[in-house]
């Protein structure tokens, strides 16, 4: 399976975003917290629900645990694509 | 002065200073003031979806209503059309009362609204999606949007009120449940309530589960369907939205110069299946708790649910308060259908109006009233009124009165 890239990422945030109240992600704002981007929990399990219909990827719900960054995020969900490439 | 007067005295504590209404007969106080003195009904077949197949195909549906005008974006698809009522409603009655919570002080704003319903809409949409593609296309929010307590979360929120929050759950009877839990948190810390509520269940899986009580009307005919205290009674028509209201002391009211009406006594109860109806008791402990003979009552809103049986109880039971018809009874809900939750918050404003304009709204479509009350019929009554009681009984049991008087009783 592709890489889930920044692109992949900004096109759903877009999606869930249609009420503007997130900050666009950017390759300069990888670093940035989420929190700090507009995302709450629920924000960000919305964000991973979206990733897992569409990418058909399992993604355990304490992820949202370990993703402070939208680099993160990014490494979190390819790290996970390698793992069931591998399986 | 024994203890029992003086927590009677603490009773007149608390003022009703805004009114944010949202329901099929309209989305102001003033809007649905005109509708009830004209008679004009917000009944219509259901739209929000296609009820051919259903035995009840009308409601009280808010038609004016889009959320994309009167909800914020980001709040629209993380909450149910239930609580969007609610955050418009909140947002007019909190502008009627002119108050701006980002001046006062945010732990003495509580919220606490009645909700029977909670997001059925919302919840009907994740279930179709958890049935017909799988768990994990349920949406996040649907943990915070179904639940009851949602409403009064998101209004929280939103106006950054970090009082005491509650929600009540007693179907109809929870909007005057709710005043009286306002009433409290008055006497303790909170300057400022925002109390009342909503519902909206018309979606097939909330009239479905509504269906269940077997007390909806199944008449197709609008003027005809809902016939409270008359002997064509057939059950009752489903509403949505309700009324949100603010509620302060009756000393910040005063010195603001402002209010609709003081909030007198409150009382509640319950009635066990197959046992006598403990409603005349209700009645009588809210007139007590207001300090008033039954003669100092001047029009009475009724719960009127549409069902003879019930409808016989409730006019029993105010024969024997008050004497055959020796108040005037009404139930201009007619027109809006029954909210629920919202229902006896909405009855609050419409009796609020009534005190203020000295005119009693009538309840049309009545023709063949049933004995021993004297229901307003036909026309508005023009009357002197300085006090109302606003009558609430809720499916499952809850009953639950309200005694309102105007602010310069």
């Amino acid at each position: 399976m592709a890489a889930f890239t920044l692109q992949d990422l900004q096109r759903l945030t877009a999606v869930a975003n249609d009420e503007d109240y997130l900050k666009d992600i950017t390759e300069e704002g990888l670093d940035v917290e989420l929190a700090d981007l507009g995302f709450d929990s629920l924000a960000l399990l919305d964000l991973i629900g979206r990733v897992q219909r569409e990418y058909e990827v399992d993604l355990p719900d304490d992820a949202v645990g370990t993703m402070k960054t939208p680099r993160d995020f990014l490494d979190f969900v390819n790290d996970r694509i390698s793992e069931s490439a591998e399986a | 002065m024994n203890p029992v007067d003086t927590q009677a005295g603490a009773a007149t504590d608390m003022v009703i200073t805004g009114l944010g209404v949202v329901a099929a007969t309209g989305m102001s106080a003033e809007e649905h003031w005109t509708a009830l003195l004209a008679g004009k009904s917000g009944i219509g077949r259901i739209s929000r979806f296609d009820p051919s197949s259903y035995p009840v195909t009308l409601g009280g549906e808010v038609r004016d209503f889009t959320a994309r005008e009167q909800v914020p974006r980001r709040l629209i698809p993380q909450t149910d059309h239930w609580t969007h009522l609610a955050l418009y409603g909140a947002e007019r009655a909190l502008a009627d009362a002119r108050i701006d919570p980002a001046a006062l002080p945010e732990f003495e704003m509580a919220v606490v609204t009645s909700s029977s319903s909670g997001g059925t809409e919302f919840g009907q949409h994740e279930m179709e999606r958890l049935y017909g593609q799988g768990p994990a296309w349920v949406g996040a929010y649907q943990s915070i949007a179904w639940f009851y307590a949602a409403t009064t979360g998101q209004i929280s929120i939103r106006h950054g009120m970090r009082g005491p929050c509650g929600v009540i759950s007693a179907e109809q009877a929870g909007g005057l449940d709710a005043i009286g839990q306002a009433r409290r948190l008055l006497r303790g810390e909170s300057r400022l309530v925002v109390t009342g509520g909503t519902d909206a269940s018309l979606c097939p899986y909330g009239l479905v589960a509504q269906l269940s009580t077997g007390l909806l009307s199944r008449v197709a005919e609008p003027e005809r369907a809902y016939l409270p205290f008359d002997q064509r009674a057939s059950g009752y028509v489903p509403g949505e939205g309700g009324a949100v209201l603010i509620a302060e002391r009756a000393a910040d009211a005063r010195r603001k110069g402002r209010g609709y009406g003081r909030v007198l006594g409150y009382a509640s109860g319950f009635e066990l299946p197959g046992r006598p109806t403990t409603l005349p008791r209700t009645l009588r402990k809210a007139l007590d708790d207001a300090r008033l003979a039954p003669s100092g009552i001047d029009v009475v809103f009724a719960d009127a649910v549409g069902d003879p049986r019930r409808d016989r109880v409730e006019a029993d039971a105010l024969a024997e308060v008050f004497g055959p018809g020796q108040v005037p009874v009404t139930a201009p809900k007619v027109l809006s259908g029954r909210l629920y939750g919202g229902g006896a918050p909405l009855d609050i404003a419409t009796a609020l109006l009534s005190l203020r304009d000295g005119v009693i709204p009538h309840t049309p479509g009545v023709t063949r009233p049933v004995g021993g009350i004297d229901l307003v019929r036909d026309t508005p009554r023009d009357a002197e009124l300085r006090t109302a009681l606003v009558v609430a009984r809720g499916y499952g049991g809850f009953n639950a009165a309200v005694v309102l008087g105007r602010t310069d009783t």
